[in-house]
């Protein structure tokens, strides 16, 4: 490759990041969310449950450099400048709009250094067709409790969330859509649940928690507000915990809230109190399946 | 109460936000992974903020946070949200797409294998050297130039020949 040939698609880059126009978050959101993230991992390594977590992270952290690592930094480039504001190589910002999504680069894995095997992919992929059922399973105790003319929920769950929670227990979840027929606009209700909760809120922030009147049969409820979405949470009987979340705009899916969500409180605690809204002994099985599966893959990857 | 470190830290997520956005949107592709990705790294960003605000480059750091974070992401996919599209969902507003002259020149970065886009990311809108290159990925210089050559021979044809490579997945 000759200079001529670099030259042109390094302005090529400049093009098209002139091209890429960022969000409007605020800086203060920036500040809140990063702030809550330091908080939560303050929580995890410090509690007895986030040991486990902390071991496998840990050992990944010796195998790859990581952004929580003390990082050996390139040479300052030209780019360090704080006050350069489009990009490193760039001149002017631009108000054109930012790219629609792609084909994610999932195929290009294999491309690269390294390697997984066919069962670990095929463990993981089973996992989630199980946590997909799982989630699916919820819909009609949500269209029971919060939607029963069925008009508002969306019919499928536009995401999945899974992991570990404070007590280091797996919990999932999933953000449904909220919409009314007629008007634009897009609320959300997130309900996730774990196996093993603990008592009062989860907030990161330090909001108000409202301690509610348990629904028959549970031992606890509790309420708050964080980053616009109320939530309510109910300790069950048998030790797990649901979390129950509305917020008038899903932020992820619309520019525009709904402008109600006919939902009581009292809808949402039957919701959260359904014993239909639970992780299954199935899935704990399997989840820890799925770990040893995911530690290997893990491994795999990071050592080439 | 706001203090020092929030202080100096929203200065910084001020100026640089946006270079680091463009970063990860260049290496994942999508507006929204794009903007997990820079809230994954300004919270990691922040945790080391005391130590990372003494360094030389609070870019440099911020750079390889953001582009770890992405690693991360790929090499944990189960870890994401995954997105159903369905003709039954209310579909998500994104701003239109318009990459003009330059939509070949992006088909062509979506569709090198990730380690290459890395690569001509941080050489091409970074604009770092190969040695600083290898530094931030931890490869060797042989590795980024071997990477790079393949990578510039395939967003060249798309800068010369931009009606053969467009369209894509769209």
């Amino acid at each position: 490759m000759n200079e001529q040939h670099e030259h042109d698609v390094t302005q090529g880059f400049e093009r098209l990041a002139a091209r890429m126009q960022p969000s409007d978050t605020l800086v203060t959101a920036d500040l809140s969310r990063s702030r809550s993230q330091a908080r939560r991992r303050t929580a995890l390594v410090s509690g007895v449950a986030g040991l486990a977590v902390a071991g496998v992270i840990g050992g990944a952290a010796l195998l790859v450099p990581s952004g929580e690592a003390d990082l050996p930094v390139a040479g300052a480039p030209s780019a360090s400048d704080s006050t350069t504001a489009l990009a490193p190589a760039s001149a002017s910002p631009s108000q054109a709009p930012t790219p629609s999504k792609q084909a994610e680069p999932q195929a290009s894995q294999s491309s690269g250094s390294g390697r997984t095997g066919p069962d670990e992919w095929a463990m993981i992929a089973a996992f989630d067709r199980k946590v997909d059922d799982l989630t699916q399973a919820w819909r009609p105790a949500m269209l029971d409790a919060l939607d029963p003319s069925g008009r508002h929920l969306d019919k499928k769950f536009s995401n999945l969330d899974d992991g570990l929670n404070e007590a280091g227990r797996f919990v999932t979840g999933t953000s449904v859509g909220w919409s009314t027929p007629g008007e634009s606009g897009m609320g959300v209700v997130t309900v996730k649940a774990d196996t093993v909760g603990r008592p009062g809120c989860t907030s990161y922030e330090k909001v108000a928690c409202e301690k509610l009147s348990a629904p028959e049969g549970t031992r606890g409820a509790w309420r708050w507000t964080e980053f616009g979405t109320t939530f309510h949470r109910v300790l069950r009987a048998d030790g797990s915990t649901v979390v129950v979340g509305t917020n008038r705009h899903f932020g992820n899916n619309s520019l525009t809230p709904v402008k109600s969500m006919d939902i009581t409180q009292a809808d949402i605690l039957r919701l959260a109190a359904d014993p239909r809204i639970r992780i299954t002994d199935t899935m704990r099985t399997l989840y820890d399946e799925f770990a040893a599966a995911q530690d290997k893959v893990m491994k795999k990857t990071m050592g080439n | 109460m706001a203090t020092s470190r929030d202080e100096d830290f929203s200065e910084y997520v001020a100026h640089r936000r946006p270079v680091l956005y463009r970063t990860a949107l260049m290496l994942c592709g999508d507006p929204h992974w794009a903007e997990d990705i820079v809230q994954n790294a300004l919270g990691k960003l922040y945790r080391s903020w005391r130590r990372v605000s003494r360094m030389e480059s609070v870019d440099a750091y911020a750079r390889r946070v953001v582009v770890s974070s992405h690693l991360d992401d790929v090499r944990r996919p189960w870890r994401r949200e995954r997105p159903v599209l369905s003709a039954d969902l209310d579909q998500p507003n994104r701003a239109t797409p318009d990459f003009g002259d330059e939509e070949a020149l992006w088909q062509a970065l979506r569709e090198l294998p990730v380690g290459q886009r890395r690569v001509v990311v941080l050489r091409h809108y970074w604009g770092l050297s190969v040695a600083e290159v290898a530094a931030d990925l931890g490869v060797s210089t042989g590795t980024v130039k071997s990477q790079a050559a393949v990578a510039l021979t395939k967003l060249r044809q798309a800068l010369a020949e931009p009606t053969l490579t467009s369209g894509g997945d769209r």
